[in-house]
């Protein structure tokens, strides 16, 4: 139908005043899903709010294609109810006194009762709600009433869908086939589309583009392979899961000084710019048993075990701790325990076109 | 014994007028104190909230200043020949004064406990704040509803000082309930009291039972979206 084939762009860039901090962000978002990653308080609700029309910017704009919903210069600011912004809550906000149908309606406004009819069932028929068409909010489970808040939202035609935390009130079981369904729901409307979370994983599963936020700020705003593979801002690192940062002092053009994990280490090619901060992800370490270039003895300082892997920090000095100059390593289970029956080598390396150079 | 039973049947009738009365305007007032700027909204609540707090005879006097003969509005409504004062009228709004914060209180705390996040929803969904209002925010909040109704009416069969300052103890026209019981105490007519006594103890304990029972609901109603 035309109607979905509606390719407009959302432009953010606005300013607000916060009891503890600012939030000053600048977005454009297309037909892609923006993934806004960012630890709690950092402001990622606040933004999706003042898109919604729900909290109001103190400075900028937000506009949707030609349309402006925001202007503080101008003095628009257009109420929540005609911004056609499709929001899901992170507690989904269903009405507790409204069956699954009824709810998936409120958003059909203005069209016949056959149409809301006949769009409701569809929009059950696609999201499994068929068999609780009459439960209340309160008789389902997490995955069904989330799947409620979806229809709800999809059911008024929104011109940009926002999730809130989308999968954190779900089982983990739950949440992968859940994710799925959800990119192939968000595949067929090609509307901007942006998710909020914390969950590196969600977010690198679902999105597209992947914006961090931090302090009320865009730190860094790229693909999910830029932003994954070659962050450049230390808060993208850390968020992407980097477990393994250390300051840094240039010694050399390719060669640098490890403050935290005192060794000296040979670094990729960057502008020195980048210079202030070293790391690498857990997973990129490798043991090996001769003296290769960035190769360190080491001691364990402690190992434990997760569900399919292994996590080990190891101390590449004398007086590193498991809270200071350690360096964790995380490995499949079966070759941690084949490499501690077979001895272990003797050096961990830490390779070069692994190492990222970050700025803080 | 011949019992005159006029003061039953002007209490039931003052009081179920006086809860209809409060019941429309607590829920105006509560709603607009909700949507109220944040600077008036302590304000508005404290002058809403008075005849709670302050004794009878205050509100009786205060009742007595607007509506007398005197007064703008007692001299406006005798212009087209009514008279407030001493009339069956005036125990109506003797107690829908004091019934009335009862209501409001009630309604506005069970507004407040509402996730204001359905709301948020709501607006996004294109509702407009009259639908928001009638469609979401009453049905949710009916339990509190019914128990501010359940109050205000206990607290208007009650109602004895502003109505003995404003409307007097005639009998048959508003001598109510209350005001039987004291005036018979007073002649010494113990037995006759008792009897309104009993009545008045038996409605009331009738109320109280209602509105445990829409506690009851309000536990099933919950909004807690996510317990199962």
């Amino acid at each position: 139908m035309g109607e979905t084939e509606k390719s407009t762009r959302l432009y953010v860039d606005i300013v607000k005043h916060l009891p503890n901090f600012k939030l000053n962000v600048q977005l454009e978002v297309g037909t892609e899903k923006l993934g806004l990653l960012g630890s709690s308080g950092s402001g990622k609700s606040m933004t999706l709010k003042c898109i919604a029309g729900i909290e109001c910017p103190d400075e900028g704009s937000i506009i949707l294609g030609d349309e402006v919903l925001f202007d503080a210069k101008k003095k628009i600011n257009k109420p929540s109810r005609e911004r056609k912004m499709g929001y899901l809550f992170q507690n989904y906000a269903l009405f507790p006194h409204m069956t699954v149908m009824q709810n998936i309606m409120t958003g059909m406004l203005g069209l016949s009762k056959k149409d809301k009819e006949i769009k409701t069932q569809k929009l059950m028929e696609e999201l499994h709600l068929l068999d609780c068409k009459k439960s209340y909010p309160r008789e389902l489970s997490g995955g069904q009433q989330q799947r409620v808040a979806l229809g709800r939202m999809l059911g008024s035609d929104p011109n940009v869908l926002m999730f809130d935390e989308p999968f954190s009130a779900l089982d983990y079981h739950l949440k992968e086939r859940l994710q799925q369904q959800f990119l192939d729901l968000l595949e067929e409307r090609k509307v901007p589309a942006v998710v909020v979370s914390h969950d590196i994983d969600e977010v690198y599963r679902l999105c597209d583009k992947i914006a961090i936020i931090q302090d009320g700020k865009i730190d860094s705003l790229g693909t999910k392979k830029e932003i994954f593979e070659k962050p450049t801002q230390l808060s993208a690192a850390r968020l992407t899961g980097c477990k393994n940062i250390s300051r840094i002092k240039w010694l050399k053009d390719n060669e640098v000084l490890a403050i935290d994990w005192d060794i000296v280490l040979k670094v990729p090619d960057v502008p020195k710019s980048y210079q202030g901060y070293a790391g690498i992800r857990a997973h990129h370490l490798v043991l090996t048993g001769s003296k290769e270039e960035n190769a360190f003895c080491y001691k364990i300082i402690k190992t434990s075990e997760t569900r399919f892997g292994c996590t080990t920090v190891f101390g590449l000095k004398e007086t590193s701790s498991i809270y200071e100059g350690a360096i964790t390593l995380e490995s499949d289970k079966t070759i941690w325990e084949a490499m501690k029956d077979n001895g272990m080598p003797k050096y961990i390396k830490l390779p070069k076109d692994k190492i990222m150079l970050l700025r803080d | 014994m011949n019992q005159d039973i006029s003061p039953f049947i002007i209490s039931i009738k003052t009081t179920a007028m006086a809860t209809v009365i409060a019941f429309v305007l607590g829920i105006y007032a509560a709603r607009f104190v909700m949507t109220c700027n944040k600077r008036w909204r302590g304000l508005v609540d404290a002058i809403f909230t008075l005849p709670m707090v302050l004794p009878p005879t205050v509100v009786g006097f205060f009742l007595l200043v607007i509506f007398g003969r005197n007064s703008f509005i007692g001299s406006l409504l005798l212009s087209i020949g009514m008279q407030i004062i001493f009339s069956w009228w005036a125990t109506v709004i003797a107690a829908t004064v004091v019934a009335f914060p009862l209501m409001y209180r009630t309604v506005r705390g069970a507004f407040e406990q509402m996730d204001p996040n359905i709301i948020f929803a709501a607006r996004t969904l294109g509702m407009s704040e009259r639908m928001i209002f009638w469609k979401i925010t009453v049905p949710i909040s009916w339990a509190g509803i019914i128990a501010g109704t359940v109050l205000a009416f206990a607290r208007a069969l009650g109602e004895f000082g502003a109505t003995l300052m404003i409307a007097g103890n005639i009998p048959g026209k508003t001598q109510t309930m209350p005001l039987a019981i004291f005036f018979a105490t007073e002649g010494g007519d113990m037995q006759t009291a008792l009897v309104w006594v009993l009545l008045l103890i038996a409605v009331s304990f009738i109320s109280i039972l209602l509105m445990n029972y829409s506690n009851g609901l309000q536990a099933t109603f919950s909004l807690k979206g996510r317990v199962r």
